[in-house]
């Protein structure tokens, strides 16, 4: 351990760039938000008024806000829970003697390499009416046309693509994580006569993947508000606004209708939810029982 | 951290139970490995497939007569050239600064001691929980001010820190016993030299890990650099590929060709650096 008194300027040295970068790119534009959100402004006068809540009343009154809050909270659950339980299920696969597995475990990841552009375009082609999936229900009988056209599918569809996208990527977390459950635990388990499979996954395994299970749902949730790129492919938010999310939403507000005042009240109410949510987690993972087994 | 990760290599096979499964695990296995390995194959035949093909459907199972012809027209039509070399110097760029601002940073939460220090580590791991997307405005606000906007500055400069790296190295630099800069110190030399010379050559598994994790990063990021360049001169490879997308919506021989050239650096990374990198993943995520 290198003591300060010794050496302050070295340690000036080491940590002002991270300092001055993490203030200047996070702290400042996290408060710098949190302030344009109660003035009024449209991305270029010089002047921006003070607006006190009127920012946040008209965001709660856009016809479409009701529509844009359900499809973010439509396509966070519905990616993290389907991604989380098949990458555990896979990392359980992927964790056997299974002769497959090493196969199993560099395709299902192959998908978190590359861009969510291009793997969203992949699957745009997959849907499309002359498509792959098309081709396939065509074989029994069902016509649909262009899935991402309809505003009933286009939601799902890109729910489907983004769980095929981040289950390797949890699959992975929780292979580390299974794999520092020492045998000697399931040997004695079994000793005291505990079957295998369900039994023993709940009383042995699930337990112990605790710490694992909060990182993984914490950074899938992250991971699933941030969500742009694929709807921007794939959908551009439509159709009739069907997968508008909240940050596509953001960025339309700001960056095509010139109304950074609002688009600022939605990013700080993004901003309130996304701590909420780790707050909850934190204390959710922190107070739990644990050491079950 | 890596190496614990190494001994713990060995405890590996323990967690594993003995049995090779039954059926029922064969067909989960070969089903799991269908669904997320068909729609590269499935990409890859449209790449090959003709204009013809594509319209009315009928694409063959197997290109038995490749159209390598689609990846020279891909190439072309996107001014490709030039948006690879974006990337690669936003890419490079970043990389190499965040390693750098990481290390340093890592070395001094690890190594020396001074009050706040474990304030400060919170105060940047605080940073990983707020999606890039809720202050990105402000950010684009600040870049404007500066003239910016447009430049590599601001492809590079916003995302030089990276609250991963300098956790990362952290975790890396407490694994060192402390006896070696101990030594380096009664030589007289000083934190610069003791880093440079003693931990640094150490931490290669580290450095190798944030690099080819934040490369990979880079080369796929599209929302930043979606904000803030506005002329294609400056466009990145994902972006050009949303504005090919956007030029030739059905044309997907040709927008397949392009997907596949855009993905084969990252592949031929994990090639290479695949231990690096699904540690550096998993590592993440069990001491997080």
């Amino acid at each position: 351990m290198i003591r300060l008194h010794r050496s302050p300027l070295w340690l000036v040295l080491f940590l002002a760039p991270a300092i001055v970068l993490t203030i200047a790119f996070f702290y400042y534009p996290m408060g710098y938000i949190v302030w344009l959100s109660v003035h009024h402004w449209n991305g270029l006068s010089p002047q921006k008024p003070f607006a006190g809540m009127a920012e946040y009343r008209h965001l709660f009154q856009e016809p479409i806000f009701g529509l844009v809050l359900r499809n973010t909270l439509e396509f966070v659950f519905g990616t993290t829970i389907p991604g989380i339980v098949l990458g555990l299920s896979l990392a359980a696969l992927a964790n056997t003697r299974l002769p497959l597995r090493n196969l199993l475990r560099s395709i299902s990841f192959a998908p978190y390499l590359v861009s969510f552009v291009s793997a969203g375009l992949a699957w745009v082609w997959l849907a499309s009416s002359k498509g792959l999936f098309n081709q396939l229900v065509g074989l029994a009988g069902f016509h649909p046309g262009n899935l991402l056209n309809q505003p009933s599918l286009a939601l799902p569809y890109v729910i489907v693509m983004y769980v095929w996208k981040m289950a390797g990527y949890n699959m992975v977390i929780y292979l580390a994580g299974l794999q520092t459950i020492s045998r000697e635990l399931y040997e004695a388990a079994a000793l005291d006569g505990l079957s295998e499979g369900w039994t023993r996954f709940r009383s042995i395994t699930w337990p112990l993947l605790r710490e694992t299970t909060f990182f993984v749902v914490i950074i899938n949730l992250i991971f699933s508000f941030r969500a742009f790129s694929a709807i921007y492919v794939m959908t551009g938010g439509g159709p009739v606004h069907a997968t508008t999310t909240l940050v596509y939403y953001i960025w339309r507000l700001a960056f095509v209708h010139d109304n950074w005042g609002q688009a600022a009240a939605a990013s700080t109410l993004m901003l309130v939810v996304v701590l909420i949510i780790t707050g909850a987690m934190l204390r959710m993972f922190a107070t739990a029982p644990d050491q079950k087994a | 951290m890596m190496r614990t990760k190494r001994k713990r290599g060995g405890i590996r096979s323990n967690g594993r139970p003995p049995d090779r499964g039954g059926w029922p695990r064969w067909l989960w296995a070969s089903l799991a490995i269908l669904v997320f390995g068909f729609p590269f194959y499935w990409v890859v035949v449209g790449s090959l497939s003709s204009n013809a093909a594509i319209t009315t459907g009928d694409v063959a199972w197997f290109p038995f007569h490749p159209h390598w012809i689609n990846y020279v027209q891909a190439w072309a039509y996107t001014n490709f050239t030039r948006q690879v070399l974006n990337t690669l110097i936003m890419s490079l760029a970043v990389t190499v600064l965040q390693v750098v601002t990481s290390s340093l940073a890592g070395f001094a939460l690890a190594r020396m001691r001074f009050p706040g220090r474990n304030a400060l580590f919170l105060g940047f791991i605080a940073t990983l929980i707020i999606p890039f997307q809720v202050i990105a405005l402000p950010i684009f606000v600040l870049l404007a001010d500066l003239h910016w906007i447009n430049t590599f500055y601001a492809l590079i400069i916003p995302t030089a820190v990276n609250a991963f790296g300098i956790f990362l190295y952290r975790q890396f630099f407490l694994t060192i016993p402390g006896t070696y800069e101990e030594a380096a110190m009664l030589d007289g030399a000083n934190p610069w030299t003791v880093l440079w010379r003693v931990f640094w050559p150490l931490a290669r598994p580290a450095t190798v890990t944030l690099a080819l994790l934040t490369f990979i990063a880079e080369w796929n990021s599209f929302y930043l650099p979606f904000l803030f360049t506005q002329t294609r001169s400056m466009y990145t490879v994902q972006l050009g590929l949303a504005a090919f997308q956007g030029e030739f919506a059905t044309v997907y021989n040709l927008l397949m060709a392009a997907t596949v050239v855009i993905s084969i650096p990252v592949f031929t990374l994990y090639l290479f650096g695949q231990r690096y990198i699904v540690e550096g993943i998993a590592n993440t995520g069990t001491r997080g």
